[in-house]
């Protein structure tokens, strides 16, 4: 490494270091997701559903009351129809329940599967409770594997959106405030080389990845006990051929902006899209099956899903071919692009 | 006796932006020892004509050469012995004094005098201090002190002691004879009449891109200047020449 290129890097570590925002957003907003999300999801206590009673005489009425309440897993809330229509509208019960003679009558939207989930389940436990004999014998067992709670879905993900996230803001934004004050200018009036500038980015981006993975993942293993199953060295890979691509991108973005505002702009106009359909928060399987496929092709969905092959599937380098080429080719489109508009 | 080559020599050097002529059929040298001051008002064309003396912009026509070598085939070697102070640009602000001169002398293959310069430009006690703690004064020095880390044998200076106060100004006024007389070349782009006549051995008047005079300021003050205004302002005599080149009419729009 020359030495202009290594004072450089090290320039891009110090301004990482002094500033605070960065401190922020790589270290303390990913964690604070982890906490967040993974508190939310994880319970131990045993799952309780919100539903609405409205009072009735009689004592069939009676009986199903009870029997609602006698059961753990429900909250019941009283309150005439008024009450309920505003509290299933508020989503602060999954259904409400009225009696009238001998017949019990569920009011949920249909369109919601954690509703459709409540339905099925107040009803199973009334009839139980009401003397019903299911004619198959079963047995619940409850598990509680390593990679299958919602924290080991979300782990790989978050670290994907986190490398994406500082990576679009951290490396684009400086080049372009870097523009806009005339520095790029004046390092063009000294001998250094102008790749050599795009690369101290790049390399300060993967010095600074290094960190940003060791504290998400001891930080999932402390708290939640997150473990990689597969190859520790395929995921490492993958972190760097990710962080290059979004480096990339970044550095295409700001190309030839020299207004923060614009880029920041152009960013969250790329990131939101990518954010909601990374597959990030919830599995791609919830969209149509026709779009998998090309949500598949996303940088940010081809980092998601290879880091879920290696963490949560156990696989190694050749499980994560596809992803990794999805991420070579976006990366060095975007680097050869930025070579040949890059804007001084 | 063999003639001194100059360090800089500009020839019928143009450069057109679409319909505008930012600078037109520019002509002049720089020797050894010299500081030349291109003076112009807004848009007359002077940081368009520095940005190609320093290979920053390609000109349309015409011939610079930094010696005998023209720039356009010799650019890495010759931006190894020019040092460049650009107007309103900003340096990294989270980096100290120290780490900024630092940051400069690495990109130059010879050999760099960071701690000299420290000294030089009294900034010593900075030395530590982050460039966003700094006083207006005290950039301008650090900025000049990127210029100087290498040891450069010829300056550009792009209005230098712009927005300064005067204890400020004279300073830097007294740091370039002193760079002067140790034999570097300096251009100085400035809107500052009264710093270009206190340093500079030859002016280069620009309006709308072309040379409209060259010649020390005593020559141009006793061709164009009014006789009295010379006699009761002594240093008024340069703002009348300006004047009379370069129009009264103003040039921000």
């Amino acid at each position: 490494m020359s030495k202009s290129l290594l004072e450089m890097v090290k320039g891009r570590l110090r301004e990482f270091r002094r500033e605070p925002s960065a401190f922020f957003f790589v270290l303390f907003m990913p964690i604070l997701w982890m906490v967040i999300l993974g508190g939310a999801f994880s319970r131990t206590s045993q799952p309780q559903a919100h539903i609405g009673w409205i009072p009735t005489e009689g004592e069939f009425a009676t009986h199903i009351r009870e029997a609602l309440e006698k059961d753990p897993h429900f909250i019941v809330k009283q309150g005439d129809l008024s009450t309920q229509r505003h509290l299933l509208g508020t989503g602060a019960v999954d259904l409400y329940i009225d009696v009238e003679e001998n017949q019990v009558r569920y009011h949920f939207d249909a369109q919601h599967p954690e509703a459709l989930h409540t339905r099925r389940w107040v009803d199973e436990s009334l009839q139980s409770a009401m003397g019903r004999i299911s004619p198959v014998l079963t047995e619940d067992r409850r598990e509680s594997i390593p990679g299958s709670r919602y924290i080991d879905f979300l782990i790989p993900g978050l670290l994907a959106f986190s490398l994406f996230t500082t990576s679009l803001f951290g490396t684009g934004m400086t080049i372009v405030s870097h523009r806009r004050d005339n520095l790029l200018k004046r390092f063009l009036t000294t001998p250094i080389r102008p790749s050599e500038y795009i690369l101290s980015h790049l390399i300060g981006r993967l010095l600074i990845m290094m960190l940003e993975i060791a504290i998400i993942l001891s930080t999932g293993n402390l708290l939640f006990g997150f473990q990689i199953q597969g190859s520790f060295l395929a995921f490492l890979f993958l972190c760097v051929v990710g962080t290059s691509a979004f480096a990339s991108m970044a550095i295409a973005i700001g190309s030839r902006m020299n207004e923060t505002g614009t880029y920041n702009s152009i960013t969250n106009l790329l990131m939101l899209p990518m954010m909601l359909l990374g597959g990030i928060w919830f599995s791609l399987s919830h969209f149509p099956e026709w779009t998998q496929p090309l949500l598949g092709l996303l940088p940010l969905t081809a980092l998601v899903n290879g880091f879920r092959r290696i963490a949560l599937e156990g696989g190694g380098l050749l499980d994560v071919l596809p992803q990794s080429a999805i991420l070579l080719v976006v990366g060095l489109f975007c680097f050869a692009w930025s070579r040949k508009r890059f804007l001084w | 006796m063999t003639p001194t080559l100059p360090l800089l020599q500009v020839e019928n050097v143009a450069k057109a932006y679409g319909a505008l002529q930012a600078v037109d059929s520019v002509s002049f040298s720089l020797f050894p020892g010299e500081c030349v001051a291109i003076l112009g008002p807004n848009g007359a064309g002077k940081s368009t004509l520095i940005e190609m003396l320093v290979g920053l912009t390609q000109p349309d026509s015409g011939s610079i050469l930094y010696g005998n070598r023209p720039l356009a085939t010799h650019k890495a070697e010759i931006l190894e012995e020019i040092g460049v102070q650009l107007q309103e640009s900003h340096l990294y602000k989270k980096y100290t004094v120290e780490e900024t001169l630092r940051l400069f002398a690495s990109f130059y293959q010879g050999p760099t005098q960071e701690k000299a310069i420290l000294t030089r430009l009294n900034l010593q006690e900075k030395a530590h201090t982050r460039l966003e703690h700094l006083s207006g004064g005290q950039k301008k020095r650090v900025y000049i002190g990127c210029a100087l880390v290498h040891n450069p044998t010829l300056l550009f200076l792009d209005e230098p002691t712009a927005a300064l106060d005067p204890q400020s100004r004279i300073h830097l006024w007294e740091l370039i004879v002193s760079l002067k007389k140790e034999g570097r070349g300096i251009l100085l782009a400035t809107h500052h009449l009264e710093e270009a006549e206190f340093l500079a051995d030859r002016l280069v008047i620009l309006s709308e891109g072309r040379v409209v005079a060259t010649g020390s300021p005593t020559e141009l003050i006793a061709k164009y200047g009014k006789k009295e205004e010379v006699i009761v302002r002594k240093r008024g005599g340069l703002e009348e020449v300006f004047l009379q080149l370069t129009g009264r009419g103003l040039h921000d729009e």
